[in-house]
């Protein structure tokens, strides 16, 4: 039997820009700290090796520095790892690849298999055997993996392909820009597994065609990020026990409310937050609000926004919805109402241009009005 | 409010006022200059504004001026219906009482009372400011002289502002209104300037700032990124091409063409060197040839010229018999020319010797004569010069001169001078006896004549007869002139003693014979040197050389042919003189002439013998060298060796041909240029290879250098932060253009508002300002509510630039206008004018009494006047003080 763990899409040196600096470090981190997860499960599951399907580093400009650290995140498993270069790690004339045996030596680690040629690499004496489809270039427009159909391996031995890329007609339109793998190759190619990169979330796309996902989650969509896959085959042309097993931490989530004259949907969902320090949570918000209400979802999210990992709002489909009561707060008279009500249809008329800051404005008026009669916070 | 009543008591210049019965109307207080009007207004802002416990300058003010004393105020006035009872005390015994029907109280308490009735702020610690807290009072008591300086509003503005809000509603959104528009404009503030233009540090400039930079920085390693792919395609691009090169073995099969050719162009060169080869041994083989013709056509040249100088020669040898003839005639024509000139020579010689002893002969006559007549001439000088010794000699003799002479002369005119002076000096004595008998004798007894005066220079004794002697002895000067007398005499004795002459007249007698000699020896002397120009020496040598010529020329003469020279005329001599010296000049120039003839003659005879044996010699020669030739080697031996020669020629011509066929045959040209061209080709070949390795590895080393220096991440890195920086951009944008809404639309329905807000004065102000200045309308600045400008007929005046009475009436009815407004809005209202009107002509004076009385019918209005006349008219109650 062999044993082997099916991981990718480490992107390693990813800066996450869109954040402040403590928690672009924490982010960056958090996936050495991923790599290492993975090579002490890989340890503790006995597995004869780890595979890499694409994408372990960002960028094949990512610093020498990085590349020792994700080495050294790697000791704990001593097996082989097969690491295959993605489109974000290419195998250029001079790439990370070119980098990495160098420093890998230096560090005395020798367990790095670079599978940056199309041909098969045999492990566990012969009864493992690696079919590889490296990418040479960002994109390809031909499928890398048609050669595996008639490669040739040792009788009896494992067949397990290694590719990075889309899976053609299974997955969501935007994916499949470039990359193209052949959803039949599996069968085609009389692989027992076809272990995929790219796709950052954990699937089996295909008969014994499985994408492992991101080990740490980069980024909000909801499919089932951070895993690895733990596959066992029994023997060759069995069918292979896939296991997925959960390496992530942060929880980059994504949810939509819909607030309409009351924030208490939103209060619920913040409520039901597992883990609000490690969590990064994109909110997007549609609906209206009344003035009283929309400063207090102001006050909600600032209160949130202090306990979350991140927090990120959405709120251009959230209109402001000033009532009698609001406007009436403000002033019941005189010219302050006069400019209020000004104010309140411009921002009622689709075709102003003014119209979203004519809202702001009353925004403003009514947090500004608040706080001057000692009502805000 | 209505003031009924006012006792003022020793406060300041007042003793004591007492008003009572004042009316809710018009009022006029009356009083001349310094009774103290205006203290009374002062007294009455005392007691409703002032704490009596104050003790500050203002209130040190009140003390009586007449000395110690208790400044004490105390009145009725009506508010709301309620009488109230005020009086106050200052300084000492500060108090403070208050009543009304409803209670009374005391002390402090009266002043926040007051402060509430009157609505006013009380003052705090320190100076009060009167101006500050005592409300619209302000504006409704105006004091002396202040009336056109405008509305003096300072705190009444709040309370006026107040009761304009009361009456329009609360357009202008009262505090809130105003506290929200500074809420917005701090808002706006953020972003813009004053002038809305996009302020420097707001959070939209810094955000923008940031966001410029990140895409610069963007581009910037995009560029390089790009670079970096640039560079990686190439260097794919240089492995492939390589690849191609290595597979194919180009450099191998390009090296193969060259071996190839190389050994086409080595057998084309074989050619080429064989054709040389031949070419060679056909020049050489024509050399021969042309050799051999050369020696026979030397050998016929060298028989030929030996046959032509024989024939020279001959004809030399026949012309040199013709020109040794000549030469000898020329020479014997010589001789006998010259025998022609040597007796020519001998018949000149004979005729000059003739000529030159007739010559010689007249000399010697010449000379003779010359000396003759020097010898008389000599002879005629000598007699001369021993006359002339004889008078030297007298002359000798002659001891006195002109000199000397003049000395004696000067002497004796002396002696003549004294002589006289003494005769002049001395008394004259004259003696006249009385008969004949009397006698007078002098000393040495001489007999004196009678009748005749006598000089005494001395003493003199005269004796008388009969009587005895008389002396007289002469004074002064009679003595001294005796002897200088004397003297003289002296003198002259002593010239005439050296010259030994006797007397004056000698001496002069001697002189004129010297004279004579003189001129005697000046006349001998002139005549002997006529005689002897040249002088006696002279002479003497002069006749010493004419003896000796005369000598020589005899001597010359007897020489000569002395008969000669008596021989013929001198004519005839001189003629055959001439005759032969011509034929001595013509035998010369015909022995000149042919002694040139015959050297040209000899010339020419020695160049034709030298001819002569020249042409012999060559002709030997020539034909010796013929001869040797001959027997060297003869003329048929050299015509046959040209022929051998030509034939060996011939056949290396033919041979030179075949040559030239097989060497075109192997074509060394295009050999050579297939050689170059191979060779070139795998010189590129190598080329093209070693730049692609070179390339290779220099792209490699770069890439390698450029491989971890994050780039890719740093520009995914900016991707996210300049999506994030768009976002916080476009919600700043957003909060900016909401701040300056907001702002604006409250600025805008504040400015709105506040056209209305000036309203009710307007309403007010404009019926009294119809009856004062017709069509005119009152312009107050919104903020301040001061006056700002008339409006005459739609043009403003500046308020500042109207007439000073203009402005007082003005101001007045404002203020009557404004009390009407508090008094509408709650406040108390009372108008107190003191000499508000000074200014103001008759005509318009009447007018604003209408004015008054008309603001009266509501308002109590206290009019303060030095002028009773101006207001008797009114019908208002008076009260004089």
């Amino acid at each position: 039997m062999i044993r082997f763990l099916h991981t990718a899409d480490w992107q390693i040196g990813k800066p996450f820009g869109g954040f402040e600096v403590e928690q672009q470090v924490r982010l960056r981190e958090e996936r050495l700290a991923a790599v290492g997860r993975i090579a002490a499960l890989a340890a503790e599951r006995d597995c004869d090796a780890v595979l890499v399907a694409g994408d372990a580093f960002d960028d094949n400009t990512v610093t020498d520095k990085e590349i020792n650290r994700t080495l050294e995140a790697m000791r704990a498993f001593s097996g082989p790892w097969v690491m295959l270069p993605g489109n974000h790690d290419a195998a250029l004339p001079v790439s990370v690849w070119t980098r990495l045996p160098r420093l890998a030596e230096r560090l005395g680690i020798a367990n790095v298999v670079v599978a940056d040629r199309p041909e098969p690499i045999s492990l566990c004496d012969g009864r493992f055997a690696i079919l590889p489809a490296p990418l040479t270039r960002r994109h390809e427009g031909a499928d890398l993996t048609a050669w595996f159909d008639a490669a040739e391996t040792a009788p009896g031995a494992a067949r397990v392909g290694l590719a990075h890329g889309s899976v053609a007609n299974r997955l969501p339109e935007a994916a499949e820009s470039g990359n193209p793998i052949a959803d039949d190759r599996a069968a085609r190619a009389q692989l027992d597994y076809l272990a995929l990169g790219d796709w950052h979330g954990f699937v089996e796309i295909a008969d014994r065609t499985v994408y492992s996902g991101t080990p740490e989650p980069d980024r909000y969509p909801a499919n089932a990020p951070g895993h690895v896959a733990i596959v066992e085959i029994a023997a060759a042309g069995t069918a292979p026990r896939i296991e997925r097993v959960k390496t992530g931490r942060f929880d980059w989530r994504p949810v939509a409310v819909r607030l309409d004259g009351s924030i208490a949907a939103l209060e619920d969902v913040l409520a039901d937050l597992p883990r609000p320090g490690d969590t990064l949570l994109k909110v997007t918000l549609a609906g209206a609000l009344s003035l009283r209400e929309r400063l207090a979802l102001d006050e909600l999210l600032d209160d949130w926004r202090a306990r979350l990992f991140d927090l990120a709002v959405i709120d251009a489909d959230l209109v402001d919805e000033p009532d009698a009561e609001d406007l009436d707060a403000i002033d019941l008279s005189g010219f302050v109402r006069i400019a209020v009500d000004r104010l309140r249809a411009k921002a009622a008329d689709p075709a102003d241009p003014e119209r979203q800051a004519a809202a702001m404005a009353l925004r403003m008026a009514y947090a500004e009005h608040r706080r001057l009669s000692g009502e805000g916070r | 409010m209505y003031l009924k009543t006012l006792t003022v008591t020793d406060f300041a210049g007042l003793v004591k006022a007492e008003i009572g019965g004042l009316e809710p109307g018009l009022n006029i207080i009356v009083g001349d200059n310094e009774v103290g009007k205006s203290t009374l207004l002062t007294a009455l802002r005392a007691a409703f504004f002032q704490k009596h416990r104050a003790s500050g300058e203002a209130v040190k003010a009140f003390a009586p001026y007449h000395g110690s004393g208790r400044p004490f105020v105390s009145l009725d006035f009506e508010l709301g219906e309620t009488l109230y009872s005020l009086s106050k005390a200052f300084l000492q015994r500060p108090s403070a009482e208050l009543r009304w029907s409803g209670g009374q109280m005391s002390g402090d308490a009266v002043e926040e009372k007051l402060a509430e009735l009157m609505r006013f702020t009380p003052p705090g610690r320190g100076e009060p400011k009167l101006s500050e807290h005592q409300g619209a009072f302000g504006l409704l008591w105006v004091e002396q002289g202040r009336s056109n300086a405008g509305l003096d509003l300072g705190a009444g503005k709040d309370a006026l502002t107040a009761s304009l809000e009361g009456e329009v509603g609360q357009i202008l959104g009262g505090e809130r209104g105003r506290t929200l528009t500074a809420a917005a404009k701090a808002l706006q503030d953020r972003f813009f300037t004053d002038t809305l233009r996009a302020k420097t540090g707001s959070p939209l400039k810094a955000v923008e700032e940031r966001l410029t930079a990140a895409e610069a920085e963007r581009v910037e390693k995009q560029a390089t990124l790009r670079e970096l792919e640039d560079k990686l395609k190439r260097l794919a691009d240089r492995r492939h091409t390589l690849t191609g090169y290595e597979r194919d073995e180009t450099v191998r099969k390009a090296e193969a063409a060259l071996q190839e050719a190389e050994e086409a162009a080595r057998r084309a060169g074989e050619r080429e060197r064989e054709w040389q080869a031949a070419d060679a041994a056909r020049k050489h083989a024509e050399m021969v040839r042309d050799q051999a013709l050369d020696r026979l056509k030397r050998r016929d040249a060298l028989i030929a010229a030996a046959a032509e100088a024989e024939t020279r020669a001959a004809a030399v040898r026949a012309g040199f018999a013709a020109v040794d003839a000549e030469a000898r005639q020329a020479a014997a024509d010589v001789v006998s020319r010259t025998e022609d000139r040597e007796r020519a020579r001998d018949a000149a010689r004979l005729a000059e010797r003739v000529e030159e002893a007739v010559r010689a002969q007249r000399e010697l006559e010449r000379e003779r004569q010359a000396l003759a007549a020097l010898d008389e001439r000599v002879g005629r000088a000598e007699a001369l010069a021993a006359d002339l010794r004889g008078r030297q000699q007298a002359l000798s003799a002659v001891t006195i001169d002109d000199k000397a002479l003049k000395a004696i002369e000067a002497a004796e005119a002396r002696r003549r001078d004294c002589a006289v002076r003494v005769t002049v000096a001395a008394p004259a004595v004259t003696f006249a006896p009385a008969d004949a008998s009397g006698s007078v004798h002098d000393a040495a007894g001489a007999a004196v004549p009678a009748g005749e005066a006598q000089r005494v220079t001395q003493r003199t004794t005269y004796a008388l007869g009969g009587f005895g002697t008389v002396t007289i002895e002469p004074g002064g000067d009679a003595a001294a002139l005796a002897e200088e007398h004397r003297a003289a005499e002296g003198v002259l004795a002593a010239l005439l003693e050296r010259v030994r002459v006797a007397g004056v007249e000698s001496a002069r007698a001697e002189r004129a014979k010297a004279r004579d000699l003189e001129a005697e020896i000046k006349a001998l002397t002139a005549r002997r040197d006529a005689l002897l120009p040249e002088g006696p020496a002279d002479a003497g040598r002069l006749r010493e050389a004419a003896a000796a010529s005369v000598e020589r020329l005899a001597a010359r003469l007897s020489d000569l042919d002395p008969a000669a020279a008596g021989e013929a005329g001198t004519d005839a001599m001189r003629e055959r003189l001439e005759s032969t010296r011509r034929a001595l000049q013509v035998a010369e120039a015909a022995l000149e002439e042919a002694r040139r003839a015959s050297s040209d003659a000899a010339l020419r005879r020695a160049t034709a013998e030298a001819e002569v044996a020249h042409r012999a010699a060559e002709a030997e020669r020539l034909r010796a060298e013929a001869r040797a030739a001959e027997d060297a080697q003869p003329r048929a031996a050299l015509a046959e060796a040209v022929a051998v020669a030509e034939a060996d020629r011939a056949a290396k011509a033919e041979l030179l041909a075949l040559r030239a066929r097989e060497r075109d045959a192997a074509d060394p040209k295009a050999a050579a240029e297939a050689l170059a061209a191979r060779r070139t080709g795998l010189d590129r070949i190598r080329k093209t290879v070693g730049a692609l390795r070179d390339e290779i590895l220099s792209l490699e080393a770069e890439l390698r250098h450029a491989g971890g220096t994050g780039l890719g991440e740093a520009i995914t890195g900016l991707d996210d932060e300049i999506a994030v920086l768009q976002a916080r951009r476009a919600r700043l944008q957003l909060e900016a253009d909401a701040s300056r809404l907001l702002y604006g639309e409250l600025a805008r329905a504040q400015r709105e508002a506040r056209e209305h807000w000036l309203g009710p004065i307007k309403s007010r102000v404009a019926p009294y300002l119809k009856l004062i200045h017709p069509e005119t309308e009152v312009e107050l600045d919104e903020e301040t509510l001061e006056i700002k400008a008339l409006h005459r007929s739609g043009v403003a005046e500046d308020f500042k630039r109207l007439s000073a009475g203009a402005r007082e009436q003005v101001a007045v009815v404002t203020r009557l206008a404004l009390a009407h407004v508090l008094k509408t809005g709650g406040h108390p209202a009372a108008v107190i004018l003191d000499d508000a009107l000074v200014n103001t002509d008759e005509k318009r004076l009447e007018r604003m009494h209408r004015v008054l009385e008309r603001a009266a019918g509501d308002l109590q209005v206290i009019v303060l006047t030095c002028r009773e006349r101006d207001f008797r008219d009114l019908g208002a109650p008076i009260f004089r003080l």
